[in-house]
């Protein structure tokens, strides 16, 4: 009946898409990894920018997930125990390749525009 | 879209799997933290400060686990079927309050439920009939006599026919009542001659066999007919080598030629088809413009509109009404179908009760919705309490409603069980005349209804409750819980509001009851003119094949009557063309002129109902005879012509003068010169509550007919009598079929049998309004004094006395009621105008009734305040004010 989400997921919604790209792209690089895994990459090509709850990885994963991006399978981590492996699918990767594209153009066209406002004394 | 479905189908395996996935994810949760937790501890840190260091890097697992829910399963689904667990948990903590609250709503819909079943069957199911859409009535509208139902004349026919771009075909035809012998026993059905258009109209084909050709119809042409598929099982049990067998009607011998299809044609009535056989080209009398004799069905062309059709004709009838003697003052109209086989009255009270049932169902939804409010009101602290632990408003009127969903759901499924047995009742009771209550059933249509009913009843009596529930701020209540001595004061308003809207609804319901009931007792007191009591009537038919000429039948029928009076018990037998109020057979309306004035449009013609009666008629229903004489057995064919007319008709014929001995003709018809032998009391011919009109008598030796009505008067009970007299009747000529054995009271009953049935329906609509209203307002005023207690307990212990105490609370209910009296009394004036055709002898606005009803319901309101004021008069001061 009612619909919300708890207050501090809803702060991250500006970072959702965002988020879920850098995802995606992270298993494009790497190959199959478990949330730990995904979240230390975010971390370390992040500098400390990006401050997250490491827990909405898994929000993002599961996004993905029903969207047929990626798909998951269990396996053993490097410490020998239960993980869950996240892998990007043929259609994640097509996915990716659109998303890359209209995020360049579009933080091309912010920049330019940025730039040139800043241009002006 | 593809998105959508994908993703619906994971929250499906997720709902299913909903364990293993959650399990799953824990797994993952614990298997981050730890590795998190190492790499912390191998930077140095105690594997306390590593744990804590990681769970706050992570997040908030609960919220997570929550959120991942919510995306992997229907999670509102699941938080609804929680909020009605939790619903009916306490529903059965509280049995009483539920009980009142499935009664409620059950009433309100199982009699919405019924009346829809009949409102559905009657006006809103397409008749069974081929493109019954297109199918319509052309009917002759009189001025006169305030009819726009009356009988065409074939000329009329055979023009509408002419107008083949409105009409693909047009058929006339005449009902009536023929004796079937022959094979099998003897009865009598009713039969249609119908011309050769008849089948066309209804576009459909025979079971077997064919039907009439052109020929057929015409006059002298080889005798056959077509049976019905009702009379077919009936009488040969559906066997298909019928054709080609004989029939005997009324003495003559047919050939049956065809089986129509079930319940194909109208009037269902007719189980036997014959051709008209007239040849109205070579007839001037058939083709006179006022010899309305016929009735007529047609069907629309694909594509032409009724208004459209209805327009030209109405154009032609203006310039027929000019053109043509006899004609002024009528015109024709073209009725649908369906909407003629109604009627405007049934339909009317058909509306009326439904928007009587929806007013009931309103008044259940008010009461609930009190009861939620004060239910609500007492289950302040709870709500409180969650809001301030987090549950947002929306959840929390979410719940509330979740709980008047449980109640709509219940009150649902009472209402349909309720409906059904109400339904069967209804129908059960139902005027026997109403047509097609084999059509009404709770069928789909009807269930659908009751659960849009459902939803309007959870969202009537559900939302306001919900949401001033839910709303309750914890600070607010807080406040509010700091000033229990003059109670919460917004809900308070809201109550008072629903009281007054429940006493107004109760008024308008209860004023068109009132209205209902006093008309009928006005249609009780109708005297018909003579007593009905120990009256029997029958129908017989002297078939001409064997009574041949006017002697023959006029001997024949006083037979009947003279072997029927041997008969110890009766007191008197008679015979006659049409019996009085609406009771049988029929009578000619016709005009009359006084002898020596000119004819219209000279002067004006009277019209007047001619009845053919045996010499004793007057005797045996005991009218008064006012001047002159009776009929007697010396006024024949070779005697003087001679007429009894009725007072209405005498005065208005003959103002100032005495009429015996003056001499009038029916200058349309007859023709012939009456001498006026009598003046007799009115009778109203045409039903109860008519008005009454002029009517003439001939003796039945003059002008004889076929078919007569047979009145018995009888010493006690006529039904007692009915075997005699049919040995006696059978005596005279044992292949006579006896029809239509009525006794008058049955006919008087039958006439009142529809105001009856409207007025028991909304008396019962009535009460129940009525008894909703006083729980509602007691509910309401026990409430109230309730929160009041404190302040009432301070106002007594400052020196109010018990009778100010009484005061101020039915005072407060007194003003409620005056307000829901005022509005109630506005709304009946507006609405009971709908009712205007139903009524008779009283106003929509009858002051008596709406006075009486207002009175009424006043008094109703204070007496449910009464009980609780008695209460509150008895608060011990001293007791409340220790107990703050």
């Amino acid at each position: 009946m009612t619909k919300g989400k708890p207050a501090d997921l809803q702060k991250s919604d500006v970072l959702q898409g965002t988020l879920d790209l850098m995802v995606l792209k992270t298993l494009e690089a790497l190959g199959p990894l478990h949330g730990y895994g995904v979240a230390r990459r975010l971390e370390q090509l992040s500098e400390d920018v990006l401050q997250l709850n490491e827990g909405t990885v898994y929000t993002s994963l599961l996004r993905l997930q029903h969207q047929g991006w990626i798909s998951a399978h269990w396996g053993t981590s490097e410490n020998n125990r239960k993980a869950k492996f996240y892998q990007i699918t043929r259609s994640g990767r097509k996915q990716l390749a659109r998303e890359t594209a209209s995020w360049e153009r579009i933080s091309g066209v912010i920049g330019r525009v940025l730039r040139l406002a800043g241009d002006e004394p | 879209m593809i998105a959508g479905l994908r993703i619906f189908a994971a929250k499906l395996r997720g709902s299913v799997d909903k364990s293993r996935l959650d399990g799953d994810l824990d797994q993952e949760m614990r298997e981050h933290l730890a590795l998190l937790t190492e790499r912390f501890v191998s930077r140095g840190m105690t594997p306390e400060e590593a744990a804590y260091a990681a769970r706050r890097q992570f997040g908030n697992r609960l919220v997570l686990r929550e959120t991942v829910n919510e995306m992997r399963t229907f999670a509102a689904l699941e938080r609804l079927v929680k909020d009605l667990r939790y619903g009916v948990r306490l529903l059965a903590r509280n049995p009483r309050f539920a009980a009142v609250a499935f009664l409620t709503l059950g009433l309100g819909i199982g009699v919405n439920t019924a009346i829809f079943s009949l409102v559905e069957g009657l006006l809103l199911k397409p008749l069974p009939y081929r493109h019954a859409d297109r199918l319509v009535v052309p009917a002759t509208i009189f001025q006169r006599f305030n009819s726009d139902r009356g009988s065409v004349a074939y000329a009329d026919v055979l023009d509408w026919r002419a107008q083949s771009d409105l009409f693909t075909a047009v058929s006339a035809y005449s009902p009536g009542d023929v004796d079937v012998t022959g094979e099998g026993e003897p009865e009598r059905v009713h039969v249609l001659a119908v011309d050769a258009d008849y089948f066309r109209v209804f576009e459909r084909s025979l079971l077997i066999g064919r039907s009439f050709t052109a020929e057929e119809t015409l006059p002298g042409a080889s005798r056959v007919a077509v049976l019905s598929y009702a009379l077919w099982l009936r009488r040969y049990g559906g066997d298909r080598h019928v054709l080609g067998r004989r029939l005997e009607l009324n003495g003559v011998s047919c050939e049956v030629i065809g089986i129509t299809r079930q319940s194909s044609t109208w009037p269902s009535e007719a189980e036997l088809l014959v051709p008209l056989r007239i040849a109205p080209l070579k007839d001037p009398d058939l083709l006179r413009r006022d010899n309305h004799i016929f009735q007529a069905l047609a069907r629309l062309k694909r594509g032409v509109s009724l208004q459209g059709a209805q327009a030209r004709l109405t154009v032609m009838g203006e310039r027929i009404a000019h053109q043509e003697t006899g004609r002024a003052g009528t015109n024709w109209k073209l009725h649908p179908l369906a909407a003629y086989i109604i009627g405007p009255t049934l339909r009317q009270t058909l509306l009326v009760l439904f928007g009587a049932a929806l007013f009931v169902l309103l008044i259940a939804c008010v009461n609930v919705a009190n009861l939620l409010l004060v239910r609500g009101a007492a289950r302040e602290k709870e709500v409180a309490i969650r809001n301030a632990l987090g549950a947002g408003w929306n959840r929390l009127a979410a719940q509330f409603m979740a709980e008047s969903l449980l109640l709509s759901a219940g009150g649902g499924l009472a209402g349909i069980l309720g409906g059904y047995w109400s339904l069967k009742g209804l129908i059960r009771f139902a005027p026997t005349d109403v047509p097609w209550l084999d059509r009404v059933h709770m069928d789909l249509g009807v269930m659908a209804f009751a659960a849009t009913l459902c939803l309007a009843t959870l969202v009537l009596a559900g939302v306001v409750p919900a949401i001033q529930a839910a709303r309750l701020e914890p600070v607010e209540f807080l406040r509010e819980a700091n000033r229990t001595s003059s109670g919460g004061r917004r809900s308070g308003r809201l109550r008072g509001l629903l009281v007054i809207s429940e006493l107004a609804l109760a008024i308008v319901l209860l004023t068109g009851a009132g209205l209902l009931i006093r008309s009928f007792s006005r249609m009780q007191r109708i005297d018909p003119g003579f007593s009905t009591r120990n009256l029997l009537t029958l129908q017989i038919t002297l078939p001409h094949a064997r009574y041949g000429t006017p002697p023959q039948v006029a001997a024949g029928f006083d037979q009947v009557t003279s072997a029927i009076r041997r008969i110890p018990g009766v007191l008197s037998a008679s015979a006659a063309s049409s019996l009085p109020v609406g009771g049988g057979g029929f009578y000619l309306g016709r005009v009359f002129l006084r002898e020596g004035q000119p004819e219209p449009p000279a002067s004006t013609d009277t019209n007047a109902a001619w009845s053919v009666i045996e010499p004793e008629y007057f005797a045996s229903l005991g009218i008064r005879v006012l001047q002159g004489r009776r009929f007697t057995d010396r006024d024949t064919q070779q005697s003087t012509p001679v007429i009894i007319i009725s007072r209405s008709m005498a005065r208005k014929m003959f103002p100032d003068q005495n009429p015996l001995g003056r001499r009038i003709r029916s200058w349309r018809d007859e023709n012939l010169y009456r001498e006026i032998v009598g003046v007799v009391d009115d009778l109203r011919y045409d039903g109860l509550i008519q008005d009454i009109g002029n009517n003439v008598y001939v003796p039945h030796q003059q002008d004889t007919w076929g078919t007569l009505a047979i009145v018995v008067r009888t010493q006690g009970d006529p039904n007692a009598l009915l075997p005699a007299i049919r040995r006696q009747i059978w005596s005279v000529d044992k292949r006579l079929a006896i029809a239509d054995v009525k006794t008058m009271d049955q006919i008087v009953a039958a006439e009142l049998a529809r105001p009856r049935f409207s007025m028991f329906l909304l008396v019962i609509f009535g009460a129940t309004a009525l008894t909703l209203a006083a729980i509602g307002t007691y509910g309401v005023m026990a409430y109230n004094v309730e929160q009041r207690v404190r302040e009432i307990g301070i106002r007594m212990a400052l020196g109010a006395a018990r009778a100010d105490v009484l005061k101020m609370v039915v005072g407060g209910a007194a003003q409620l009621a005056s307000v829901g009296v005022l509005g109630g009394v506005a709304g009946a004036a507006a609405l009971t105008r709908l009712m205007r055709t139903l009524l008779f002898g009283v106003s929509p606005t009858d002051v008596q009734t709406f006075v009486l009803v207002s009175v009424l319901l006043t008094l109703v309101a204070l007496a449910a305040s009464y009980v609780p004021a008695r209460r509150a008069t008895r608060v011990d001061p001293t007791v409340t004010l220790r107990s703050e």
